[in-house]
């Protein structure tokens, strides 16, 4: 995120763009709602009715992978009413001529036959966004799982260059992470092609510096980028990928298309997994190492606005677990590593990171244990306040000016056709995390909402003849899996919506990738509903 | 003064994390109910703890009773199970624990109040769509809202006379009065 979250409190308009935080982040909600009773107007775009649309001002339900259509004729009307921000664009940006000609063929009228939104929606959308004094967009998986999720992010970045929206307080682009603390998990290097703090692991100066400080001969570190997830499962399938090592993660859930996931974590020689529970995926492996969770261990989390902040150990870990920063030094030792992890304490990890990491080179562990709300990073040194709003001045480019990148509308991956009518887009529910490991577990929240289902408009309840309340036989062409029907107008016509915290929704869902995220598009594919042959607990006939 | 439970029906977003804190409190047991309206209005719902309530009315052994200004609250050993209070209830806000043959409702989180905290669901909602205090304060909260409402929404700026909607002129306009 550009801004922190209560920084939302701050905005005249607020964008939505693929983002239900009501039921997802619901603490944003705190501060957007704040924004809105001091008068500020809120737009949502949405294939759904969700409760983060009950309080828009405009709300454009488009159809599920149609979001650059969208911002790309907000722009479009913006340039036609003259209303982008000159000053912003002449003073802090490059590449505009090339934008303009780009969004010329993207008039509302167009883009209403693209992603079902009225014309006239799509220009009050515009209007509201481009004219008012702070204007912010908040954004998560809506816009990002999608095989074109690079060039839609980067379409928001255009839009608030466009208006000028950005490194001022209540403006910003916001993408609101989906876990606690994979904003650090992100910012430590758990990527494929970066150590701690962004920094490329193909560049050998880079690699020299982490090889000396890690004691080890610089050859020992790869300058090869790796892996992401779904390659993984693809790598281990063909089997050229042998051994996993798997931890805070259910690919055995949350993977997309999950039948060929499940066959390529069976075609491992080995999986080691360090779990809290005995998930679907734990239950596959060879080893199973405990791990303590959050109230066992102590450290730090770097929250989705950048604010890093300590934590301390509630209670001692139970059993057998512990802390993973224990565990995987106990791993190394094992495999003769063990001179390159003597790690000591959380305190002397973090003081490596601010060696190692720029961006955290001030946030020392003394600093953190007394500041209370965190420090947000960029702090470059130990009298540095922290950065709570980025890009007030210059943009991380050499010449610090931000470069338009025109893009455009790409279809989806898989497209409906006569034999899968229908899209299949998925997403999140209030009582349930992710794949459900752990909420699955909470009778509270299990029994709010206990089963997969999958919500239809009643017109597409009727033409596939599925009653609302009864199971039905959710088919693409990877899969099929069964859930209760709930038949509601909060969804398009043609549109059908499923849950992933239940094991079987990714068998429906594609692998398909976005070539530089690698990011599937869990948001489209296309499906067919049938009612479920026999009643409920019955063999079907 | 009594203090009570607001609801900003605005606010609420059908998370249901107050039911779930209450569940926490209650030893498993929700005094707390989200209403879904429409599929487009959430509204949380509560005991109200009626000034003059028909509940403690009913109750053939005062097992239902009103305890200091703030709650009504059942004391479960005296309660017999005969569920007067619960078709008395308007809101229908207390309900018959049938495991236990007893009424159930919320109790204001008694004993979070006498350590100082405010109710688990107020201190729980993500929103603040709930909020515990005085209700005198809400209301001059409410008030000094609505008056910024009712000057911004006519486009009150120094130097203008508002008008006001009802007198068969256009609201929204606003005659000049500053002298030039």
């Amino acid at each position: 995120m550009t801004n922190p979250i209560v920084d939302f409190a701050n905005s005249d308009c607020i964008l939505v763009i693929g983002s239900n935080f009501a039921e997802n982040h619901p603490i944003v909600s705190r501060w957007v709602l704040d924004a809105k009773r001091g008068g500020a107007r809120i737009i949502v775009a949405d294939p759904r009715f969700t409760p983060t649309a009950w309080s828009a001002d405009i709300f454009l339900q488009l159809i599920p992978g149609s979001d650059i259509t969208l911002i790309n004729a907000m722009m479009h009307v913006i340039i036609e009413e003259g209303l982008q921000n000159q000053e912003f664009i002449n003073n802090r940006t490059t590449g505009f001529e090339q934008l303009k000609d780009n969004v010329r063929d993207y008039s509302a009228e167009r883009a209403e036959e693209m992603t079902c939104v009225p014309a006239e929606l799509i220009r009050q959308a515009a209007r509201a966004y481009a004219s008012a004094q702070a204007s912010t967009i908040i954004y998560c998986m809506g816009v990002t799982q999608h095989t074109c999720g690079t060039e839609t992010v980067i379409d928001c970045a255009n839009l608030a260059m466009l208006c000028g929206h950005l490194g001022r307080p209540g403006t910003g682009v916001n993408p609101l992470r989906g876990q606690d603390n994979v904003q650090g998990a992100c910012d430590m290097g758990a990527l494929v092609n970066v150590y701690p703090g962004y920094q490329t692991v193909t560049d050998p100066a880079i690699r020299n510096k982490f090889a000396s400080n890690w004691g080890l001969p610089a050859e020992s570190l790869s300058t090869e980028v790796g892996l992401t997830l779904v390659e993984m499962a693809h790598a281990a399938h063909r089997g050229e990928l042998k051994a996993m090592l798997i931890m805070g993660e259910n690919p055995a859930v949350g993977d997309p298309n999950l039948n060929h996931v499940w066959e390529s974590l069976q075609n491992l020689d080995f999986m080691a997994i360090i779990e809290l529970f005995m998930s679907e995926t734990a239950q596959l492996a060879d080893i199973v190492l405990p791990a303590a969770s959050f109230a066992e261990k102590r450290g730090t989390k770097t929250t989705t606005d950048r604010r890093v902040q300590w934590f301390e150990q509630a209670i001692s870990p139970i059993a057998e677990a512990r802390p993973d920063w224990q565990i995987i030094c106990e791993l190394a030792e094992r495999l003769g590593l063990g001179y390159a992890f003597r790690y000591q304490s959380i305190e002397e990890i973090m003081l490596e990171m601010n060696r190692l990491t720029p961006s955290y080179s001030g946030i020392t562990p003394e600093r953190l244990k007394e500041t209370t709300g965190g420090i947000p990073w960029p702090c470059p040194s130990i009298d540095h306040p922290g950065t709570p709003i980025l890009y007030t001045e210059k943009f991380s480019k050499p010449d610090g000016l931000g470069v338009f990148t025109p893009v455009e509308f790409k279809l989806p991956a898989e497209e409906t056709s006569p034999e899968y009518p229908l899209v299949l887009t998925t997403g999140r529910v209030v009582m349930h995390f992710n794949s459900g490991a752990m909420t699955r577990r909470s009778p509270a929240l299990s029994s709010r909402e206990p089963e997969l289902f999958v919500q239809i408009h009643p017109a597409t309840a009727h033409r596939y003849a599925v009653q609302d309340g009864e199971k039905a036989i959710v088919r693409t062409r990877r899969g099929e899996a069964q859930a209760k029907v709930r038949v509601t107008r909060r969804i398009g016509e043609g549109v059908a919506f499923m849950p992933f915290h239940f094991p079987d929704t990714n068998i429906l869902t594609t692998d398909a990738l976005d070539p530089r995220a690698k990011i599937p598009e869990y948001k489209v594919a296309a499906c067919l509903i049938s009612p479920a042959q026999g009643k409920e607990g019955e063999q079907p006939q | 003064m009594t203090r009570v439970i607001y609801m900003d029906l605005n606010r609420c977003i059908f998370c249901r994390a107050c039911e779930v804190a209450c569940e926490k409190e209650h030893n498993g047991i929700s005094n707390m109910f989200v209403q879904l309206v429409d599929e487009r209005y959430a509204v949380p719902m509560n005991c109200r703890h009626c000034e003059t309530s028909p509940c403690t009315l009913v109750c053939p052994t005062q097992a239902v009773h009103r305890e200091g200004p703030d709650a009504v609250i059942v004391d479960t050993m005296v309660c017999i199970g005969c569920k007067l209070c619960n078709l008395a209830c308007p809101f229908g806000m207390i309900w018959p624990d049938t495991f236990n043959k007893v009424a159930r409702k919320c109790d204001l989180c008694i004993h979070r109040r006498e350590a100082g905290l405010d109710p688990a669901c107020v201190a729980t909602c993500s929103a603040r769509a709930l909020a515990f205090g005085e209700l005198d304060d809400f209301l001059v909260d409410i008030r000094k809202t609505s008056g910024v409402t009712i000057i911004h929404s006519a486009g009150g700026d120094s130097g203008t006379l508002i008008t006001l909607p009802g007198n068969g002129r256009d609201p929204k306009t606003v005659h000049s009065i500053s002298s030039d």
